[in-house]
Order: structure tokens, then sequence, then C-alpha cells
């Protein structure tokens, strides 16, 4: 039934697509990009290789409703999309669900040593690549250096020195550090900087969910003082946009973002303390400084009935000349070392070198395949105790044994 | 009373069908388990008893009967009340009517953006008044007050509804009877009480009970408002099955939290039809 089902929405794919002799038509799942970014990447695409037609399937901009579409399409073998743009957290579980042809080729003809090492990472399973690097992302230490200047301090090194000045800089209704708080994707990423500088982690060293540890308690018992003392009164619904608009609105100290907010913060029209600001890296712990590593990686479809189309589309995703078209229309990262010295890159966007000291320090995500449940355990667990309501402990103890009766 | 099922037939079958078809696939389900889009493997009663281990599970229910008697009672007495407003000849009676629905016409991800918005921390007008009143800011990050916020949602939205069956119920009630109690010398309250009520109770029941059943699966105002949080406290069993089903993909054990949900809302149904059984009797 389900292979009918797939035959069948294959076949209404394939009806949509005008064959020319000699031209091969892939289509590529990719987020709606509402800055135009992507149709000149494949415009640019086309005029180097006449022989292949891209076509753009916009998907959500919720990357969990983008998620929800991509699984149901490829456990029913749709063989309608050639090539996934993937999410850095989903390489594990598409792979280990077969889902997805490994890149490792296309990997070797580019030069391993090319690419960053942590969006690497982010694509590795298994001793294998499961997908070709795109753009990249790091948590960052976003701070107010005029209001630091006033009281004497310094952008803070280390995460007990941020909670000391936030704490002491934060007058209601301007808080001292916003971060995004709310149970959702964004809360793992802000827990898993901290846990990492302490030593903790999602995984023990045979790649099992572990978050019972001595390492993760004292994580979360510091991040709750952070939010109790220093951070706004609705923390913990907050999400990037909420936490940008306080530290934009002048109503921050202190914010740990994504390097999207550079350009909003930047700009007088949306933002009171432009150039009032000052980026750095995500501070350090007793374990190092490590901050939550964002982006998206290429995937190629098993199901794909073009593969040597889509791996040269994916190919081409991560060369130079689409890697600074993407730089410069829709502001992501690239994942080349080379593209960071790129003059035509440097000279329109200077913040770029002080980004990489921020990127060097990025890790991913736990690569597991069952991803989705650690995350959501954490979500939960972290929530609770940043709500006052359970102890670092005992959290940690039921989203343990909850991961472990889910995975029995 | 008996007519036979023979009319009905059309609209039963592919009723009954689809339904049989859905809930059948789920029973199979949750005895099962496997990858999406894999062979099922045979669990037996695996999921069930994970199930009635899980405090998770139980949580989400209790919250799901605690909106469900939140919500209801709220909803019914203001749909009344609304109701015995509207049945009223106002002036522009069809403009007032029209414009008394319009929460009920509004989709609910809609109205759950809106309530979201008033009582944003950072931009909501409605949290600026109750920051300026010292009631906290921030109410959607606290329980109580997510809770608070998520029942004035739902009685906003679903109010009107109410009063649309019982205005339809107001309608049937024929103003002779009231009028010769009123000639009688009954006091308006008494021609309520004895005559307009008996008459309009069938629909209040009626109301209850599609309410009732509605706030039992209700998903999409509280994925949108609140998406079950703060810390879980606003976690009901939809969308406890929805993290099951699709986060964790574990389609066993949440083929069989769907069914337990199936089941809590036949409990409810027929309870809500009993009661209106004994009180006919």
């Amino acid at each position: 039934m389900r292979r009918e089902i797939a035959a069948l929405l294959a076949l209404a794919a394939a009806c949509g697509r005008a064959e020319e002799p000699g031209v091969t038509t892939i289509r590529w799942a990719v987020g709606r990009d509402p800055t135009g970014g992507d149709e000149k990447i494949v415009a640019a695409f086309h005029a180097a290789n006449p022989d292949i037609r891209v076509e753009i399937v916009p998907m959500s901009m919720d990357v969990g409703v983008q998620h929800d579409a991509y699984v149901t399409q490829l456990a029913a073998g749709d063989a309608g999309i050639d090539v996934y743009a993937l999410d850095v957290i989903w390489t594990a579980e598409f792979a280990w669900n077969n889902w997805l042809r490994p890149v490792d080729s296309v990997i070797d003809r580019i030069g391993r040593a090319e690419f960053l090492p942590a969006p690497l990472a982010s694509a590795t399973y298994k001793g294998r690549v499961w997908a070709v690097p795109w753009f990249t992302d790091a948590g960052l230490l976003y701070a107010r250096h005029d209001l630091l200047e006033e009281a004497g301090e310094s952008i803070p090194e280390r995460w007990d020195d941020l909670l000391r000045v936030a704490a002491r800089l934060r007058r209601a209704p301007r808080a001292g550090y916003a971060l995004q708080a709310a149970p959702y994707e964004g809360l793992v990423c802000n827990f898993l900087e901290i846990a990492w500088a302490h030593g903790g982690g999602a995984l023990d060293a045979d790649g099992n969910p572990k978050l019972d540890t001595p390492e993760n308690a004292a994580a979360l018992a510091f991040m709750r003082r952070l939010v109790a003392e220093a951070g706004a009164e609705g923390a913990l619904a907050h999400k990037e946009e909420e936490a940008r608009t306080l530290f934009t609105e002048g109503r921050a100290v202190f914010m740990r973002n994504w390097p999207y907010a550079i350009g909003l913060a930047n700009d007088p029209a949306t933002s009171k303390v432009a150039g009032r600001y000052a980026i750095a890296p995500i501070p350090a712990g007793p374990a190092g400084r490590h901050a939550a590593l964002g982006g998206w990686n290429i995937g190629v479809s098993a199901f794909s009935r073009h593969p040597e189309a889509a791996y040269r589309f994916a190919e081409f995703l991560a060369s130079p000349a689409a890697q600074v078209i993407l730089a410069l229309e829709s502001s992501r990262l690239p994942v080349r070392w080379d593209v960071y010295e790129d003059s035509r890159l440097v000279e329109k966007a200077p913040h770029l070198p002080r980004l990489l000291e921020g990127l060097k320090a990025a890790r991913p995500r736990p690569v597991h395949h069952r991803y989705a449940l650690v995350s959501n355990e954490i979500q939960r667990a972290v929530h609770a105790v940043l709500s006052g309501k359970v102890a670092p402990e005992a959290a940690l103890g039921e989203a343990q044994r909850a991961i472990d009766a889910a995975m029995r | 009373m008996r007519r036979g099922l023979g009319p009905l037939l059309p609209a039963l079958v592919p009723a009954a069908g689809l339904a049989a078809v859905a809930l059948g696939a789920n029973i199979v389900y949750s005895v099962a388990g496997g990858r999406l889009g894999g062979p099922l493997e045979w669990r037996g009663a695996a999921n069930w008893v994970w199930l009635a281990g899980e405090p998770r599970f139980w949580a989400a229910t209790g919250r799901t009967f605690l909106l469900v008697f939140l919500t209801v009672p709220i909803e019914v007495a203001a749909g009344l009340g609304l109701a015995l407003l509207l049945h009223r000849n106002l002036p522009l009676r069809g403009a007032v009517r029209a414009a008394a629905l319009v929460p009920w016409a509004l989709p609910a991800v809609v109205v759950a953006l809106l309530w979201r918005w008033l009582f944003h921390d950072v931009a909501g007008p409605a949290a600026a008044v109750l920051a300026r009143a010292g009631l906290g800011g921030a109410p959607l990050a606290t329980p109580g007050g997510a809770w608070a916020v998520l029942v004035a949602a739902e009685v906003w939205k679903t109010t009107p509804f109410v009063a649309l069956i019982l205005l339809a119920g107001l309608a049937a009630v024929p103003p002779d009877l009231e009028d010769a109690a009123a000639v009688d010398g009954a006091r308006p309250w008494a021609v309520f009480r004895h005559v307009t009520w008996p008459l309009l109770a069938p629909g209040v029941a009626a109301a209850a009970c599609l309410r009732a059943l509605d706030a039992w699966r209700a998903f999409d105002t509280i994925w949108v408002l609140t998406g079950g949080g703060p810390a879980s406290a606003t976690e009901t069993l939809p969308l406890y099955v929805y993290e099951v089903l699709f986060a964790r993909l574990d389609l066993g054990r949440g083929a069989a939290a769907a069914v337990a949900s199936v089941a809590g809302a036949a409990v409810l149904a027929a309870s809500a039809l009993s009661i209106g059984r004994l009180r006919r009797a």
C-alpha cells in the first residue's frame, strides 16, 4: 500500500517536470528564503551546468514543521525530492533510517581540510559523511560595552564573571543577561554551552545518552542562578527574537544569540544600541569554551533517481562561488576557511574575522539517531529547573529514566 | 421512535468506516512498534504497560480533565448569557449577532497568536497593564499565568459557539408559552426557570457535551499559545500524543497513548449522555 502511494506521488511529481532532451531536472527542498539568495545560487549553478536544472521546493520556515514534512516524505520512499537542506541536528536520524546517500566522494573531491571541522563533524555519523556542509552558525555573546565601561568592567571571559557582572548591572526593567529559555531547541543550545564548559554534555564516551551526571547538575545549578539573578522576568518564554528585542531596545546588558542579530543590532532603524555593543565568544568554564553549532547541510536522497546530478549540485553549494553569494545575499556564514579570506566578502562584512574566532569554539550538538528524544527531555528537565520547580539532580534523573524507557 | 437505520446508511457507512479504519489502525499499532515505513514488530501489551507507568501521561491526562472542567462551565454560563442578550430585540440585531460570532469564526491558530501577543512579556499591551498593576509582566512564563491566559483564550473563542446553539434553542421556545406564563402572573425569573429553561436544557446539554469533547482534544490553541509550557505546565494529552508520535517517532507507544485519549473522550461523552438521560427520567 505504502509503495503504491509513493509510486503515485513520484508519478505526480514526474508529470510536473518538463524534461528537455539532455537536461536532468532535480528538485531541492529548502526552507523558504526571504532574502532571495538561494535563487541566485541556483542561477549561478545553471550558468555553469547547462545540463542540469534545479527546481527549488520551498519548505516551511519553522524547522520543526520542515523536519516532520521530510520524515513523512522519506518514510514513504518518495523520489520527488533529490536534494534536501538539512539542519545539522538531523544527520544521524536521517542516516540511521537509510534516507541519505553518503557524500564522502564529494567531500574528498573538495578536500576535507577545506572545511571548518565542526560543520563537517555535524554531517558525520558512524565514520561516514552523510551531507555536504552548507552554512554554519554558532552561539555568540553580545555585550553592551558602554554600560560595562561605565561600571568599570570588561567583557567577561568566564561564565562566573558573566554571572557576577550581569547580576550587578541588572536594573529592572533592564535585564543582566538575555537568553533563549523557552522549552524548545534553542534552550538545548543554551544549556549545552554551559554544560560543556562544566565538563558535562548529553552523551557518554560510548555515544549513549547520559544526562544524570554531576557535571550536568552543576551546570544546571549555575544556569538557574544565571536566570534567577540576571535574567529578564519573562526569560522562560523567550526565544531568539524576544532576547534580540530586549537587547536592541537597550533592555539587556548581555545577550546570548546567533550571529543573525548583528545586522539588526547595527541598524539604527531596528536598534537603540547601534555602536554601543560588541560581540565576543561564548564564555569559558572549568572545561573550556564551547559554543553550540548551528547551520545547515546538504543531503542527497537515497530515493533520488538522479544521484549524479544531485551530487554535482551539492558540491556546487559548497563551492567558494556559492558560499560568497550565500554570505553576501543571505548573511549566512561560510563553512570553508578560504572563503573567510575572500576579498569580496571581507570588504563588506568586516566582523567576519571576529565571528571566525567564535566559530572555532563551536561544537556540534550530540549526533545521535534519537536526538529528537534526547533534546526534548533536556528541554523539559532544564525548563523545570529554571522554573524553580525541581532540583537539578532530580530533573536530570527523571529525564534519564524517560530516555532509557523510550529507547528500550 | 425506532425508524430503522436505512435512511442513515449513506451518511453512516463512510463516517463510521473512516473512524473505524483510523481507530483500528491505531489499535493495531498500539500492540506493535517499529520504524516509520518499516515492518511492524509485535510487542503485545508492552506499550500499554509502559504507558501505565509513565508519569507524564497521567499528568497530561489530569491536565486535560482540568482544561475541560475549567473551560466548559464558564463557556456554558457565558454562552447562555450571550444567547439571552442576542435573543432580545436589540437595535442592529443582525450586526450585533454577526459581531458576537467573530471569535468563533477566527482560526484557532490566529486566536492563539492574538492572545500570545496580548500577553507577550516584551511587546504585549495586556502584559504591560499587568506589570503596572504589580501582577507580574510575564504571565506566559509562569504556570498559573499560562493557565489563566489559556482558559481566557479558549473561553473567548468558543463562547459564541455555545451562544449560537442556545440561540437556536431559544428561537424554538414558543413566545406564546412565555406570554401565557407572564399573563398568569409569573415573574421573569419564574418564566425562565419553569418555561424557557426546560425547553432549552437539551440544547445546553448538547452544547456542553460538544464543548467538553472539543476541549478534550484541543491542540492548536495550546500548541501555539504555550507549546505545553512553561515546564510542561500546560501539556495536555493531545500535545503528549503528538510528542511521542511525531517528535520521538515512537509509533507503538504513541498509538497506545492516542487510543487511551480516545477512550477518555468516550468516557467523557458517555457520562455526559447518561447525566442527560438521568435528568430526563
